[in-house]
């Protein structure tokens, strides 16, 4: 482990200690706030459970974003290639991605039942307009100078578009996905509590038995799926940089704030 | 001048700015000049006196408010102050680059023309390398292979080595002498605010003036074989003596 998390784990560990100690010495009642121990023990006891879940979860996930990412790319092409389709139809997404997902996942689970396809839908939803957005910022990214280079030498506006506007908003792009990654985790979970299925599943069904442990655990497992998809998103572009330098890494991990 | 075709024909031509309230900036105004195929010729003036502004007019890249411009040739380009490379591909890939814009095709001809250039420029160790890994002069030389790729006959070049330093600055004058006492009939126009670096490099030179008027013509009286010899050129009392009468006449075309 690299030296520089050293503080953070013995952040982790004393606080960890600390709220032990006061589930044990009964300052709050275990049956509002287990104790880390209580959590990990119910966390092995049902790791079956757990494990399968997750992967649901995931699924779903990674359903919604692909989705997301392909329609949201589609999107930004088709609306950098019409400036009348995007002028009457950007303030629609604007709109619609102002309508919170808790309040339309219900309208998922009538139209798309119970079961994997709300999950998607609700997945997709949250984690399309991040997509989109970046996808057209990073179109208009482009450099006036390189653009009149390309005027000079008579590019088409095809060739404008694949060979300078599309390589050059990856920088726009990539952070893009990552926030949609760590939505769509948030999209899955709501799509899960209203549809059924996965960790959001196990929290609902927790809800109604009293069992804050296993809401806990949970809830960690969905962080760290997130953690997951955010950090192979990281990993695919450091791979992507090393092959081609479309921009400065430094630049990405500075947008990382927006997550 | 020779009865030949000329290959740039600029006549009365102006070109003003709007600046709004019914404002406008006037750069120059019937400004009429004629560029002979195979010449060198350098625009050279203090800034703001609209000779990058002509070489865009020259490029088409900006239309003139008044007056016309006949190009008597088919394939130009250009070369900018900046590099202008694109930083996800290779040195070779950005000499490629105009080879796979507009009506062109990559054959294996031009790519046959790109290794020569990248080897005329000293560039061939560089050639799998992304730009981040280069000097700034380098840079500078993939822009002109890049330039150079479709044997232009006419090559336009804005400024290119003002944001270079001074030793890398004066090796690239000499290259690109080079290049153009190598070409077989290319023409070369070159804006600079060096007096010294046109003096070197032209062969005729336009004087422009802020008050956007026509420019003066000088002949730069030094042998058209300026690279070859054993000697730096710029370093003779001859070279040194013409730079000193263009001066003169400099300030002389310069003046409010």
């Amino acid at each position: 482990m690299n030296f520089r998390f050293w503080p953070s784990l013995v952040a982790l560990i004393f606080f960890l200690g600390i709220w032990q100690l006061i589930v044990q010495a009964g300052i709050i009642p275990s049956y509002l706030l287990p104790s880390p121990a209580q959590i990990s023990s119910t966390f092995l006891d049902l790791r079956a459970d757990f494990f399968s879940q997750f992967l649901s979860t995931m699924a779903s996930t990674l359903w919604g974003l692909g989705l997301s990412i392909l329609g949201g790319l589609l999107t930004a092409l088709l609306f950098s290639s019409s400036r009348l389709l995007k002028e009457a139809l950007l303030p629609f997404a604007l709109f619609f991605q102002t309508v919170p997902i808790v309040a339309i996942a219900p309208l998922m689970v009538i139209w798309f039942g119970f079961g994997a396809p709300t999950v998607r839908a609700s997945a997709l939803i949250v984690s399309f307009f991040p997509v989109l957005a970046n996808a057209l910022v990073g179109l208009d990214l482009v450099d006036p100078q390189r653009l009149e280079l390309f005027r000079a030498y008579k590019a088409t506006p095809w060739q404008i578009l694949w060979k300078l506007r599309v390589p050059g908003s990856l920088a726009s792009l990539l952070p893009g996905f990552r926030v949609a990654a760590g939505l769509a985790v948030i999209g899955a979970i709501v799509g899960e509590f209203v549809g059924g299925g996965g960790l959001g599943g196990m929290i609902d069904s927790a809800r109604t038995q009293q069992r804050p442990d296993i809401v806990f655990a949970a809830v960690i497992m969905s962080s760290l799926l997130g953690l997951i998809l955010v950090g192979v998103i990281h990993l695919i572009t450091i791979l992507l940089l090393r092959y081609r330098p479309f921009f400065h890494l430094h630049s990405f991990q500075q947008g990382s704030n927006n997550l | 001048m020779t009865g030949s075709e000329a290959v740039i024909e600029v006549q009365n031509l102006t070109q003003a700015y709007p600046l709004g309230k019914g404002r406008t900036k006037t750069v120059f105004k019937n400004v009429t000049l004629k560029i002979e195929p195979g010449e060198f010729v350098a625009f050279l003036g203090p800034s703001g006196c609209g000779k990058s502004t002509m070489l865009r007019l020259i490029s088409q890249l900006e239309l003139p408010t008044a007056g016309k411009i006949h190009l008597g040739l088919a394939r130009s380009s250009i070369v900018f102050q900046e590099p202008r490379l694109l930083p996800w591909q290779t040195v070779k890939e950005n000499v490629l680059l105009p080879s796979q814009l507009g009506k062109n095709s990559s054959s294996n001809q031009v790519i046959t023309k790109a290794d020569q250039l990248l080897k005329q420029l000293g560039l061939t160790e560089f050639s799998e390398q992304f730009p981040q890994a280069l000097s700034g002069g380098m840079k500078m030389r993939t822009a002109l292979a890049r330039a150079l790729l479709l044997s232009p006959e006419l090559l336009l070049l804005d400024e290119p080595l003002a944001a270079l330093d001074e030793q890398t600055r004066a090796r690239l004058q000499m290259e690109l002498r080079g290049l153009y006492e190598q070409s077989k009939n290319t023409t070369f126009v070159f804006v600079t605010h060096s007096i010294r670096e046109a003096c070197f490099l032209a062969q005729r030179i336009f004087i422009f003036n802020p008050r956007g008027e026509q420019p003066e013509v000088v002949e730069v009286k030094l042998p058209k074989e300026r690279t070859t010899q054993a000697y730096d050129l710029r370093e003779t009392q001859a070279f040194f003596d013409e730079t000193k009468r263009l001066t003169a006449l400099f300030h002389q075309a310069v003046k409010e």
